[in-house]
């Protein structure tokens, strides 16, 4: 159990994980149609899916102390967006039958520049098929996607661990694992949602020129978390100085 | 006997898992939601009329998660009248599904009728029998994905332990299958079926989107005939991921090599293989089609 | 045709969900009918900031504002949520959930610059709806926190979905708010059934089956309504058959 006011603190900087996670998870909804590069859906949902898997991983040892339910959320997030990789990866190959390949590298877009893999060296363009943005998830992505997982895994974990923390001793029912876990997940869906703002629905991760923009999303996230820590911390001070009940 | 429960809750989870993928793919294609749905929905524009079952219930992931949380919450009440043996859990969880899916199917028909009526300009009729024809097909899969999830939450909660309450458990399950689903199996319905007539090898340009098959093998293509196809691949690959992904995470939890640690240690282990994996079928899919080529 | 202003119809549901916590705290479960109005102004503004094209699916709009929203009640529930003082309650609700709201949308108009016009107003205003709901149905259904989730959810679809279900070039505020009164009753008719389970007692309570019973009824004269609306709109609607231009 932690101090409730360095659990504030963690429930902000969780918050700002949560929305900085988002700007390295390769989505796009026009993925769906194999029409650009990224994992087939909304952004914010894919990290919420992520995230949540995180969260659940977390609860298992959620009594052996906070640094093993960070580790454990991070590494559950990840597990889940790499299996998910994958299998969109099988899905292209075999069901589609076009190699994965970045849209944005190809057309010498991306952060670093050049047309190559920044991992793994492989030419991207021209295996694109022709009026689409790049299809599937390339190593890069991939990678880039594995280190937003973590960080949201991380993110979420630490969101539920926090709230766990402070409503203990508020409420000491054996349920008070599931508020915090409804919170948690509360606060990471308010945080994964404003950077789809930022990211206009399609994102490469990293290696993506809308990295650039992270900047608005740390700020937003950190005023809307602080906001909703500074709420928890008020509310279960109150509450278990018992001032109204 | 915890060792057996943990066993038992391993090998349940994973399988339940696999099964809600399927489902839950095929529920969503039957329906034709997620992000295919946006073709579907811009096929009038250009001109094809279609007959599909135009669910729209977007958001796949809050979609999933109202139907398994219902589910979930009505058999977590029951089991509390009822006793709380397997039997009642199963019973339970049946009548909870039930109850769930006539969410489904009364949240389908509004959505159906809906976004027909906004496609007034582009003369889109709205043909009953293509409504009525595919929505027991949609409910049946919506019903086996909610009885699945919630059998899922209760094995995680009982057998494998987790702290959190069924409900909650079949929320997050239901917030993650439908991520999975709709970053998965949809690209098979949303890139091949929808697109039948172009070439295969290729992603869908932009500039012919809505441009999608609204004739079947014989006939016009209703929704009936979508799982039919896409459950061949596609659900099978959503149910893989999802179903790999729980029993993994439960399969990590049974070695205590390394105290609390171990589990940590296994996933972080293959998350390594899963990235191993990614980069040689990149390799394969390189050597095997090679750059774009017009043919 | 003359659309509803947000501000309209925010303050008649702002209003009409405060009565509803009033009246559902002194006993008279009937007052969840106060809370479809707080349903039709969050499916209002879900459909302004939708209507823009956002970067964003109308579903993450609808989830986001609920979680807000939902979030807040569940927070302030710990601290008075059992306490015999619905007004103190509402009051806490509403100021939470209105500041969250409001800075969000001011962050996603000024820092991250989105070119919608109220975004602010907008998020406001569906969080503080959302909050509403939340509230009123956790004095419904008790301070079970198994049940959080299902509040969450049940809420989130009510709200994100009748924009979603209305989207295309003829869709109108009438439709979709009409719509949004369906999925109103519905939910509430659920939420009825949830109660009767979640009371304990083995036969129903009545004050449970009031709720069904008033939910039913506004839910046939709703989708009548709605129906009628459709079939105004809509460009034909037949039993089967083919394009007319193809056969």
């Amino acid at each position: 159990m932690v101090d409730p006011l360095i659990a504030t603190i963690m429930i902000i900087a969780g918050g700002v994980l949560v929305g900085v996670c988002v700007h390295f998870i390769p989505a796009s909804a026009t993925g769906a149609m194999a029409a650009a590069t990224g994992i087939a859906t909304g952004p914010s949902m894919l990290s919420a899916g992520a995230g949540l898997t995180g969260i659940y991983a977390a609860a298992y040892s959620i009594d052996s102390g906070l640094a093993l339910v960070i580790v454990s959320g991070a590494v559950g997030s990840a597990l889940m967006l790499l299996i998910t990789i994958l299998c969109g990866n099988i899905m292209l190959a075999f069901g589609i039958g076009a190699p994965p390949v970045s849209g944005q590298t190809a057309s010498g877009k991306s952060t670093f520049g050049g047309t190559k893999d920044i991992i793994t060296g492989f030419e991207q363009e021209g295996y694109a098929s022709p009026g689409t943005d790049g299809h599937g998830m390339p190593f890069q992505t991939a990678v880039s996607g594995g280190f937003g997982a973590l960080m949201g895994g991380a993110g979420g974990a630490l969101v539920f661990y926090a709230v766990y923390s402070m409503t203990l001793p508020a409420i000491s029912t054996e349920n008070v694992v599931t508020l915090a876990g409804i919170v948690a997940a509360g606060v990471f869906l308010i945080n994964s949602v404003l950077p789809a703002y930022v990211l206009v629905g399609k994102t490469e991760g990293m290696f993506d020129m809308k990295i650039r923009s992270m900047h608005r999303t740390f700020i937003s996230c950190l005023v809307t978390s602080s906001i909703v820590a500074c709420v928890i911390y008020a509310v279960c001070e109150l509450a278990v100085s018992e001032v109204i009940v | 006997m915890a060792a057996i429960s943990l066993l038992l809750g391993t090998a349940l989870a994973g399988f339940l898992a696999f099964l809600a993928g399927v489902f839950e793919d095929s529920e969503s294609n039957a329906g034709s939601a997620s992000n295919p749905n946006s073709q579907v929905q811009l096929a009038p524009q250009i001109g094809n009329r279609h007959r599909y079952f135009n669910k729209a219930i977007s958001g796949e992931p809050p979609a999933n998660a109202l139907w398994a949380t219902t589910a979930a919450t009505i058999a977590y009440l029951l089991t509390a009248h009822f006793g709380g043996d397997a039997f009642s859990v199963l019973v339970a969880s049946i009548i909870g599904a039930a109850a769930s899916t006539l969410l489904l199917c009364a949240y389908g028909v509004l959505s159906h009728i809906s976004r027909i009526a906004s496609m007034k300009n582009f003369e889109q009729t709205l043909y009953w029998d293509s409504l009525l024809t595919p929505l027991p097909l949609d409910a049946a899969f919506g019903f086996l994905t909610a009885l699945m999830l919630t059998l899922l939450a209760f094995s995680a909660h009982s057998l494998l332990g987790n702290p959190f309450s069924v409900p909650l458990l079949a929320f997050f399950f239901g917030i993650t299958i439908g991520a999975i689903g709709s970053s998965t199996g949809d690209i098979y319905y949303g890139a091949e079926r929808l697109y039948q007539h172009y070439i295969f090898g290729s992603g869908i340009p932009i500039s012919v989107q809505g441009d999608i098959d609204v004739k079947g093998e014989y006939g016009y293509r209703n929704s009936v005939d979508t799982p039919y196809f896409t459950m061949r691949f596609g659900g099978l690959v959503t149910g893989l991921a999802f179903g790999i992904l729980i029993f993994l995470d439960a399969w990590s939890r049974l070695f205590t090599f390394a105290g609390v640690w171990t589990s940590v240690i296994v996933v972080s282990v293959l998350v390594l293989i899963i990235l191993i994996f990614i980069y040689l079928l990149e390799v394969y899919t390189r050597k095997r089609y090679g750059r774009y080529t017009e043919d | 045709m003359k659309e509803i202003q947000i501000h309209t119809l925010f303050g008649a549901a702002l209003l009409s969900g405060i009565a509803g916590i009033l009246l559902i705290g002194h006993g008279i479960s009937i007052g969840i009918v106060f809370f479809w109005l707080p349903f039709l102004s969050a499916a209002n503004s879900v459909r302004g900031m939708a209507k823009y094209g956002l970067g964003t699916g109308n579903a993450s709009i609808g989830y986001w504002g609920t979680a807000v929203g939902a979030t807040s009640a569940f927070i302030a529930s710990l601290c008075c949520g059992s306490t015999p003082l619905p007004l103190l309650y509402t009051a806490t609700v509403v100021t939470i959930s209105l500041v969250i709201g409001l800075a969000t949308g001011v962050l996603a108009d000024k820092v991250i610059r989105m070119k919608i016009p109220r975004i602010e107003l907008n998020s406001a205003v569906i969080a503080v709806s959302t909050a509403l709901i939340t509230a009123g149905f956790l004095l419904i259904i008790g301070s079970n926190y198994c049940l959080y989730p299902f509040i969450y959810i049940i809420i989130t679809l009510a709200v994100l979905h009748p924009y979603n279900a209305s989207t295309g070039a003829g869709e109108n505020q009438k439709r979709t708010l009409l719509l949004a009164l369906v999925e109103a009753c519905m939910t509430t008719l659920v939420i009825g059934i949830v109660a009767m389970l979640a009371s304990g007692s083995a036969m129903p309570v009545s004050d449970d089956v009031a709720i069904v019973v008033v939910s039913v009824c506004g839910l046939v004269i709703a989708v009548v309504a709605w129906y009628r609306l459709v079939k105004s709109d809509i460009y034909d609607i037949r039993w089967t058959g083919y394009s007319p231009a193809e056969h």
